[in-house]
């Protein structure tokens, strides 16, 4: 049985409008697969950040089994902000593929935030309604987005340590080997 | 009692006990005991209910009285009422009033109970209803299933139901309840003389899940706590009880013993699920010996570099025509003939031509000939279902995936502060590169990426293009990020003003020909020259025999690809990254598992080992000790002279047999050798004198005078040479080193320094240790500065302060 684990954390972010984020992320993996152990979908604290950086340091511990390539996991994040009034506003969508490679990765996750119409624009800026996706599986999956309209938003940094099990059993090469 | 104490009753009564027993079941015992209170009554207290008064039975049971009540009960213990009982002895083996005939099951334990009582039993005030009577109470009926409908966007609520001590949102997950047990209490009639039950009250419920764990509503009672209560609004009295567990208490042994057999268990199960993933294959459709099977995680990322501030972009993956894929034929041709693909074939330049008849020949002599046949009249796009993706999906020759991503606008994100278009499009593929793809000039996927501008409205057709580029993902696992280079074609003055005024620009018909032009667009200047017709891979010869052969045409003239005439200005970047993991077959993957096992430098334990029963060597026999003559001779002689001398040198230092003596040989570098070596009109002398020399000189000069000269003492030589020392001594890491220099004086320790000092007085022995002179000698050296400093009484003494 071939296997994967990712031993990692969220570390932070950078880049966001606001500087009291949370952060809530979820693993979308395939039809192959299965999470033996840890949390397909969890959220970080709410840091008040005191400088450019927001620090979360929230772990990733997850175990894979896998019956196939097609479909390896990705990390699907929202950020949230707390206004002034208790409520969870959205920062930013992202997603990042969970390297295939052994070997510790610090990776950016970009993130982006749609935009609504004129009327939810200014639902926005006087009631704080930020608009959302209706269904976030548009966030990993690679369907067109031709007619979403977007906003750049800041940036997720996730530290990711990956370990592979018997891959070469099933002719799997996830790296290429250094040359003798 | 007051509404508020009988609120709080209630809400005790709520709460669930989660219990994981150890013990089997079967020996789970409860005690429940019920007091009724009367409305005269008063209870002070701290009085236990069973200590009070009892009054006698209205049924004549033994151990019930008129007022208290008690039982103990074991799992699925049926206890009829007053009811239930005149019900089963009157109807047994009779039907009911729905003509369905009588529970056997309850009548048989109705029968033993009246043998046991010799025909006096007529049921019990505390009664159970089990899971064979598929009893409901009240309350669970009551109880609404909350199903949360909302869209919760975070686990804040969870997370403070949990925290507040609500028991359900942490049972959600648990299993359904195999078993059921309600204790309930009979209400009597007390006006009529003739005992008559009109009602009855829930006491308490247990319920067995499957993976065993019991919930007991309301939790067992310690034996120091107040009973529950509740009002009964059958009869309007108030009825105090309390439930306690009276199973058998275990040993430690067979406790320990229950405790491994729980491990044991939790273990059996644990791998019982790992089971079902380990027997679960791993999905290996065909592929030939050589095949690879390729996987492309690509995602652009981001594009920056741009003066637009809404930046959309396209991305498409195209397929090489001698790979299989599942992806679309050729979807990405938007704004071409439809037509064009199959003409791609034979626009290209020949030798496109060459790989695929190496392919095809390859693949024939690695499958049937049937299955060449088949691709050679299938050709690109056709499906085909030798190849398969993981999905079962039947590949097909080429294909091209093409997406579009949404539209974002442009921020300075830091650290960097570039302004930059945030798109995070993801693209998932799986491809064959068959062995023949590898021969020769091989070939790989190719990505375009083209950006586009939106001046006038997102959502409009205008997308002014802004930038083309393209990379090749190699056949190479692992993970990289490009910075795919973009460029756009150059305008003149009126499509620059329609640009600006108008957001439409000039584009590329076919986002391919930012790299090869496929072919050559009636009104466009891109594309290859004109093939000749000479321009051919092989050619027909005649051979000796005049038959006619195939040979390689030695004057075919390459085709080049010309993009004269287009003019292009350079705009910004796209952010490529790709993860590539290849697959090969089992064959292969056998043969790599096999040579990796027999790879001593992978798998040591590969190496053949010489077998423990292998013909030893024999020993040589032991040789006799050959006893050295006694002589000595005059070389060894001035060794022993030079050894015991007080001149120590590294170069004539003595062999130290233990750690401790070679630590105690370092040490010898006292405060006074420090200061030497800070001296710098002694670095400057012996600057060029190697280490040795250099310890050699300071031990002369102590050897003859006992103390440094005042003229090569360094100003406030002693206090800093002392301090040196002190540093040194106390840094010193090893037992061994602290163990040698606990001997050693320190300037602080006087009853030390007086011992050494009444040490050095004594005439010396000639079988004192050299290291026993050295330390004497250091001693009275130590001795001396210490002297010295006591005289300075200007400044004061580190350790004092």
């Amino acid at each position: 049985m071939a296997e994967l684990y990712v031993i990692g954390e969220l570390v932070g972010a950078t880049g966001f409008s606001s500087k009291n984020l949370c952060c809530r992320y979820s693993i979308v993996y395939g039809e192959g697969w299965d999470l033996h152990s840890g949390e397909a979908t969890g959220q970080t604290q709410t840091d008040y950040a005191q400088n450019e950086m927001t620090i979360w340091s929230h772990p990733l511990d997850l175990q894979f089994s896998l019956s196939t390539i097609l479909g390896w996991p990705k990390i699907s994040v929202q950020v949230f902000k707390i206004d002034s009034y208790g409520n969870y506003d959205l920062e930013g969508y992202g997603h990042i593929q969970i390297p295939q490679s052994t070997g510790t990765f610090n990776m950016k996750c970009v993130t982006w935030k749609p935009i609504g119409s004129s009327k939810e624009e200014y639902a926005q800026k006087f009631l704080g309604v930020t608009p959302r996706l209706a269904n976030d599986s548009i966030i990993s999956n690679g369907d067109d987005r031709r007619f979403l309209r977007t906003q750049t938003s800041g940036i997720v940094y996730l530290k990711l340590g990956i370990i592979t099990r018997e891959m070469d059993k099933y002719g799997i090469v996830t790296e290429e080997q250094p040359e003798d | 009692m007051s509404g508020t104490t009988m609120k709080f009753n209630e809400d005790r009564r709520s709460f669930v006990q989660h219990e994981f027993f150890t013990d089997p079941i079967q020996n789970f015992r409860i005690a429940i005991t019920v007091h009724r209170i009367e409305p005269d009554e008063f209870v002070p207290e701290g009085k236990e209910p069973e200590q009070r008064e009892r009054e006698p039975s209205p049924f004549g049971v033994k151990g019930e009285s008129g007022k208290t009540w008690a039982n103990l009960l074991s799992w699925q213990q049926k206890v009829f009422c007053y009811r239930e009982a005149q019900y089963y002895s009157s109807k047994a083996g009779s039907f009911d009033e729905e003509n369905q005939p009588v529970d056997n099951a309850n009548s048989n334990v109705l029968t033993e109970y009246q043998n046991q009582t010799e025909g006096s039993y007529r049921g019990n005030t505390i009664f159970t209803y089990i899971s064979h009577d598929s009893y409901l109470p009240d309350h669970l009926t009551q109880k609404k299933l909350i199903i949360s409908s909302a869209k919760t966007n975070l686990h804040r609520n969870t997370l403070l139901a949990s925290m507040e001590g609500n028991s359900q949102a942490g049972m959600s997950d648990r299993e359904a309840p195999r078993q059921y047990m309600h204790i309930m209490l009979a209400i009597y009639d007390r006006k009529t003389e003739t005992p008559y039950q009109i009602g009855e009250e829930w006491l308490c419920t247990l319920s067995l899940s499957k993976n065993g764990r019991l919930d007991i509503q309301p939790p067992l009672l310690p034996s120091d706590s107040s009973p529950y209560s509740f009002l009964s609004t059958i009869d309007g009295l108030t009825y105090k009880y309390t439930i306690e567990n009276a199973s058998p208490q275990l040993d430690q042994i067979n406790t320990t013993l229950e405790q491994q057999t729980v491990e044991r268990v939790y273990e059996q199960n644990y791998l019982e699920s790992k089971k079902v993933s380990i027997t679960k294959l791993f999905r290996q459709p065909y592929l030939g010996p050589e095949d690879l099977r390729v996987f492309y995680f690509l995602e652009l990322v981001s594009v920056y570099g741009f003066e637009d501030q809404r930046l959309s972009a396209n991305i498409a993956l195209d397929v090489p025509d001698n790979w299989w894929s599942s992806c679309d034929p050729d979807p990405y041709a938007v704004s071409t003939d439809p037509k064009a693909k199959p003409e791609k074939k034979d626009e290209t330049s020949t030798h496109v031509d060459t790989i695929d008849n190496l392919s095809l020949a390859n693949t024939k002599s690695l499958f049937s000939a049937d299955f060449s046949s088949t691709i050679a009249e299938e050709g690109p796009g056709q499906a085909s279902s030798i190849y398969k993706s993981s999905s079962g999906v039947p590949m097909h020759r080429g294909g091209t995936i093409s997406r579009s991503t949404q539209s974002s606008i442009v921020k300075r994100v830091p650290p960097h502060n570039i302004r930059q278009a945030h798109l995070g499009f993801s693209i998932d593929i799986e491809c064959v590169c068959p062995v023949g793809a590898r021969i020769g000039e091989p070939t790989t996927p190719r990505v375009y990426v083209s950006v586009n501008a939106h001046r006038v409205a997102s959502h409009s057709p205008w997308r002014a293009p802004v930038g083309y580029g393209w990379i090749n993902l190699p056949l190479r696992a692992g993970c990289d990020v490009k910075i795919v280079p973009l460029w756009r074609p150059a305008m003149d003055a009126v499509e620059t003003l329609k640009y600006q005024f108008l957001g439409d620009g000039k584009r590329l018909m076919d986002a391919r020909d930012a790299a090869v032009p496929p072919r050559v667009h009636p009104e466009g200047e891109l594309g290859f020259d004109e093939e000749e017709e000479e321009d051919v891979g092989v050619v027909e010869e005649m051979d000796e025999n005049n038959e006619p052969i195939f040979v390689e045409n030695p004057n075919r003239r390459r085709n080049v690809l010309n993009k004269f005439g287009l003019e292009t200005e350079s705009t910004g970047y796209a952010v490529l990254r790709y993860h590539c993991v290849i697959q090969k077959s089992k064959a292969a993957a056998a043969s790599d598992l096999k040579d990796k096992q027999h790879n001593p430098l992978i798998n040591p334990s590969s190496i053949p080992r010489r077998p423990i029963h292998s013909r030893a060597f024999p020993l040589p026999p032991p040789e006799e000790e050959k006893v050295l003559p006694q002589k000595k001779s005059v070389e060894l002689q001035k060794a022993i002279d030079r050894y015991t001398s007080q001149t120590i040198t590294l170069a004539n230092r003595p062999r130290t047999d233990t750690m401790a003596d070679s630590m105690a040989f370092l040490s010898l570098q006292t405060p006074a050798t420090h200061a030497r070596l800070l001296s710098p009109s002694t670095a400057s002398q012996k600057s060029s004198s190697p280490i040795h020399n250099r310890f050699e000189f300071l031990d002369d000069n102590l050897s003859s005078t006992g103390q440094l000269p005042s003229q090569q003492r360094p100003p406030g030589t002693p206090k800093q040479a002392a301090s040196l020392w002190q540093v040194l001594r106390r840094d010193r890491p090893t037992k061994s080193m602290e163990d040698t220099t606990a001997t050693l004086p320190t300037i602080n320790d006087r009853a030390d320094g007086q011992e050494t000092q009444s040490a050095a007085q004594q005439p010396s022995q000639p079988r004192m240790s050299l290291l026993e002179k050295i330390r004497a000698r250091n001693n009275k050296q130590m001795t001396e500065i210490q002297g010295e400093e006591e005289g300075d009484e200007e400044e004061p003494h580190p350790h004092e302060d």
